[in-house]
């Protein structure tokens, strides 16, 4: 296994590979919740900025084609942006902390 | 046995339905060149056209001078085409009960190419000056990221994911 990170199932102590989900012997999965939750946490806050960054976007892209001049106030645009998604990631990991 | 891991583990990663859906532009893409006469000569016309145009006080993009029509025309007729593929993607892979992820990427494309046929077909009407292009096409990135992302937060809300 060189080069790949291997895992003994804790169900019947089969060698299967770090990437996969369930033992290829016994079909007990291989991965504590643990793992998975911080693999589904990092979904939701690449989720949440990408949703921030898109509705950025779609705000910049409308007024830009309804005539405003975004170039004056460049800086402060950006500004909120940023700060818009650092609320918004904090607010979820608020939440996330407070149903853990 | 590494090297078959490997292996098994590449084509579990590969998205077959994507992969299938950039055949789909090329075949549209070759398609709409083959169906327009002069389509070559129009979009080099529209490059050698390019001028730079100020946007705003000492802000410059390029843009054509004169309109292409025919370029713009093919443009809507690519994007309708790629709508079309989008939403048999999404159907399939509803049918086949992929991740929500994958669908809520399909219904992100879906919103990209419809923003930006209708984007084409203001241009085909005379109706959209550079401002509104640029302004309307990082609208449609941003509609797009905006839907996918919600759909995936919004399924993992209600299904307590």
């Amino acid at each position: 296994m060189e080069g790949v990170r291997a895992v003994h199932c804790r169900t019947c102590g089969a060698l299967s590979s770090d990437g996969d989900a369930y033992c290829k012997s016994c079909g007990a999965r291989l991965h504590s919740d643990e793992r998975r939750h911080i693999s589904n946490g990092w979904e939701r806050s690449g989720n949440v900025w990408g949703m921030a960054f898109g509705i950025f976007l779609l705000l910049l892209g409308l007024a830009i084609a309804s005539g405003v001049n975004v170039w004056q106030s460049i800086g402060a645009i950006i500004m909120i942006g940023i700060g818009s998604a650092i609320l918004a990631g904090a607010l979820v990991g608020l939440r996330r902390r407070e149903r853990e | 046995m590494t090297s078959t891991n490997g292996a098994q583990k590449g084509r579990k990663k590969t998205d077959i339905l994507g992969l299938a859906g950039f055949g789909a532009f090329l075949i549209i893409l070759g398609s709409t060149f083959a169906a327009t006469p002069n389509l070559v000569d129009e979009v080099r016309g529209m490059i050698l056209d390019l001028r730079l145009e100020e946007i705003y006080p000492g802000i410059f993009f390029p843009a054509p001078q004169s309109s292409f029509p025919i370029v713009y025309n093919a443009l809507y007729q690519i994007c309708i085409g790629m709508v079309a593929v989008s939403v048999a993607i999404l159907a399939i892979r509803l049918f086949a009960r992929q991740p929500i992820k994958m669908g809520a990427e399909s219904l992100g494309d879906i919103v990209f190419w419809a923003f930006v046929a209708a984007i084409a077909s203001m241009m085909v009407a005379g109706s959209a000056n550079v401002l509104m292009v640029l302004g309307y096409f990082l609208a449609s990135i941003g509609a797009s990221m905006v839907v996918r992302s919600a759909i995936v937060l919004g399924y993992n809300h209600l299904f307590g994911r």
